[in-house]
């Protein structure tokens, strides 16, 4: 069945593909809440399949002698990480309060989402992101192929580098089902920069700059900065939507609540480039449409 | 095609100055191959450019006359990915060797593609900063060679590939046309086309300038060389200090027979009885290199180490550092030729997997000695032989082929960081599905919808390659 309202929830990678092989028309990738907080999804019609890999959660394989974890897609986060500290080991986020998580927005979102958003976080410049940690993927194609790129190796050139491709692309490519990480000793983990500032404001505006602009764009944001991090150059702010913070040169910005103005793409290399992609590998643009607001 | 190779160059030297255009048999002879010597195949020009321009010029040019074409750095590659498989036109990148802007605060320097890896850290070093990615070849490897393969070198445990160091680039796509992407600023959203460029082994198009992330220099550095009596107590030391937490920067193995090398060409000593050594360095914070030493050294010692040298200065650390670093180039003391292969296992499989690098080669009657990354289950096996002589040059395909095929059987991969180029093409269905790779085949067409540039490598099968093969396999079969 198919339709708003109606959530079908595969529960292995077979019916996954099956699920967004057969529809008809768009597969959206649903939250349980509405959205993703910086995401604009469309609303569903008639036609849409809403799934869900909520069904579609728990470790494969863990080794902790080799630092890898193979991880059904549908595992929440929190879930995974827990489970990784039983034997010393995390994904390199910092560890944050409940209140200090809802004023970055950050959901406690299942690793498809996670990966398809790709947030900024506190750790960036010591520990890397998703970018560094992902080794491996299994996904779902617009056709219901089922396809795996990477490997378990924490080295390898093998090939090209596809799910580099997935990690924020929101979905709008394929449907990762599968991921295998790279894990960090948590003894090894260095302390947060992040600093916040007052007690209340969530962020909606997230952006990033030269370091030798950071300063001043702190500065400037003023009242509306929720935290910063200065390593990784990054600021998250509470910004009317109907204003704006000051750009520097090289910068980027996501936004929340505004659209689809929460992505923005201003290169025209870049987007001439990404649409080239859409489609190649989702040529009747059925996966997430308009998730990257420019198609 | 052009009706003669004469006339091939004679275009070219209208697009580019003459002095800037090879051709006859030295130009032939120098750039058949790479580092990997087995595959060879003429090239019919090769052309020198100064400049993003004149490559895109050089491209264009291709594209409208239906020439293959294949970038070149240092021709330090392992893999044969420089081959030019279809002949054509060679671009080497060699006279595109400028520092272009260094941007101290930032941290970041923008150099065209054919500067040697170490000149980038040479230029910064007074600023306490250097570029992280150090493969052994670094001192004439070119940047956009370790771009294309998404090289690693000894310090990757810690720091990461290329991939994690290159804030963008700029590339002539296959059509000649000149694209930008990333810039001054990590993680801008949208398609991480960078991570796709980077490790592409040029097969995307031509990188001929690069942004480049610095690094501190750490503020600490200590470097220990432990030798042990016996490999396996040498590969359990390795696992069991992953295991318990310690990232070391670098975590090295070296076996006799690279030992053995070493000891003929620079007159190193080692222990009586000594089958492996491992070099091992911790850096940053002084207080957390030293305490992350001391972790090491009891790991060491459990583990039957014989001998701990640990660096007491700059120079003793460089001695120590040149049993790995020269350790193939002394292997040119024992045969006149070698293969470095490069299959990447799970860490924890290391023991088993050097018994069975050690027993394959002993059953093709071939010289082999490990030197590898075994902090990241990165193998090395080099073989030595004479390639003059076709059936060792069999004998060690072959045994390349049954050490590939045992990586990937224990969950591991066909290439930590050489790349596929030629040499492992016929085994990526060995690691991927027809579905997989037909994926990998998607995800270049966003680039490259011909078969112009850099043709017939990292996929296999690929449409008008089998022919031109049998050229450049010629030498092996």
């Amino acid at each position: 069945m198919v339709g708003p309202g109606f959530v079908l929830t595969p529960a292995t990678y077979q019916e996954v593909a099956e699920t967004v092989g057969t529809a008809l028309g768009s597969v959206v990738l649903v939250h349980e809440a509405e959205s993703h907080p910086f995401g604009f999804p469309h609303a569903p019609t008639e036609s849409t399949t809403c799934l869900s890999l909520e069904n579609l959660g728990g470790i494969v394989e863990f080794d902790v002698s080799d630092q890898v974890v193979v991880v059904r897609a549908g595992t929440r986060l929190k879930d995974l990480q827990e489970e990784l500290s039983k034997h010393g080991q995390c994904l390199p986020f910092s560890k944050l309060s409940s209140d200090q998580e809802r004023r970055l927005a950050i959901q406690n979102g299942r690793l498809t989402d996670e990966i398809a958003y790709n947030m900024p976080h506190c750790l960036l410049e010591p520990c890397g992101s998703w970018r560094d940690w992902i080794l491996g993927m299994r996904l779902v194609q617009h056709d219901g192929t089922l396809a795996k790129c990477g490997s378990k190796a924490v080295k390898n050139v093998a090939g090209y580098d596809v799910q580099k491709l997935m990690i924020g692309a929101r979905h709008s490519l394929a449907i990762v089902i599968e991921v295998t990480l790279k894990t960090y000793p948590i003894e090894a983990l260095p302390p947060s920069s992040i600093r916040f500032i007052g007690t209340d404001s969530v962020c909606n505006w997230i952006q990033r700059v030269r370091r030798t602009d950071f300063d001043l764009a702190v500065r400037e944001a003023g009242d509306t900065l929720v935290a910063y991090d200065k390593p990784s150059s990054t600021f998250w702010a509470n910004v009317d939507p109907t204003s704006s913070l000051p750009r520097y040169p090289d910068d980027w910005i996501l936004r929340s609540g505004t659209g689809c103005s929460n992505l923005e793409f201003t290169d025209e290399t870049q987007t001439r480039f990404m649409k080239r992609t859409k489609d190649l590998f989702d040529p009747s643009a059925k996966l997430n449409p308009g998730a990257m607001g420019i198609f | 095609m052009h009706s003669t190779d004469a006339d091939l160059a004679k275009a070219l030297q209208g697009i580019l100055s003459p002095e800037s255009v090879l051709s006859g048999a030295a130009a032939e002879r120098a750039y058949d191959c790479d580092a990997y010597t087995v595959d060879r195949n003429n090239p019919t020009a090769v052309v020198l450019p100064k400049s993003t321009e004149e490559v895109a010029r050089v491209v264009k040019w291709c594209f409208a006359n239906n020439v293959p074409f294949t970038a070149r750095g240092a021709g330090t590659g392992l893999s044969g990915g420089v081959l030019p498989a279809m002949g054509g036109v060679v671009i080497s990148t060699k006279r595109l060797c400028a520092i272009l802007e260094i941007d101290i605060e930032n941290r970041c320097l923008l150099a065209q593609s054919g500067i040697a890896n170490k000149r980038i850290s040479d230029a910064v070093k007074s600023h306490g900063l250097y570029f992280a990615p150090d493969p052994s070849s670094q001192t004439v490897s070119t940047i956009g060679g370790n771009i294309g393969e998404n090289s690693g070198g000894p310090h990757t445990l810690k720091y990461g590939v290329t991939v994690q160091h290159i804030l963008g680039v700029t590339m002539v796509d296959p059509t000649g046309e000149i694209v930008r992407f990333g810039g001054k600023v990590e993680g801008t959203p949208g398609y991480d086309f960078l991570g796709l460029i980077v490790g592409s082994e040029g097969t995307l198009g031509i990188v001929t300038e690069a942004w480049v992330k610095l690094n501190p220099i750490p503020a600490a550095v200590s470097t220990a060389l432990i030798a042990y009596r016996k490999v396996s107590d040498a590969t359990k030391t390795v696992a069991e200090i992953i295991a318990q937490g310690t990232i070391p920067a670098a975590l090295e193995m070296m076996d006799s027979g690279i030992l053995r090398a070493v000891k003929l060409a620079f007159g190193f000593e080692y222990p009586e009885g000594t089958q492996a050594m491992l070099l091992i360095e911790c850096d940053g914070e002084p207080g957390r290199v030293q305490s992350e030493m001391e972790a090491v050294k009891q790991v060491c010692e459990r583990n039957h180490a014989i001998e701990i040298r640990i660096a007491q200065d700059e120079t003793e650390r460089a001695r120590l550092w040149t049993v790995r670093k020269k350790g193939i180039g002394a292997m040119g003391r024992i045969a006149p030729s070698i293969v470095t292969h490069d299959g990447v296992i799970p860490r924890s499989k290391l023991p088993e997997m050097l018994e069975f690098v050690y027993a394959v080669a002993a059953k093709h009657q071939i010289g082999v000695a490990n030197i590898f990354h075994a902090g990241d289950g990165n193998l090395h096996p080099c073989f030595y032989f004479n390639d003059r002589d076709p059936q060792q040059v069999r004998n060690v395909v072959e045994a390349g082929e049954e050490i590939i095929r045992q990586c990937i059987a224990l969950g591991g991969s066909v290439s930590g960081e050489h790349g596929i180029g030629v040499e492992k093409i016929d085994l990526m269905p060995l690691m991927f599905s027809p579905a997989d790779l037909d994926l990998q085949a998607l995800s270049k067409r966003i680039f490259n919808d011909g078969m112009l540039c850099n043709p017939c490598k990292v996929l296999p099968n690929q449409k008008g390659c089998v022919e031109y093969k049998k050229r450049w396999r010629g030498t092996a079969w």
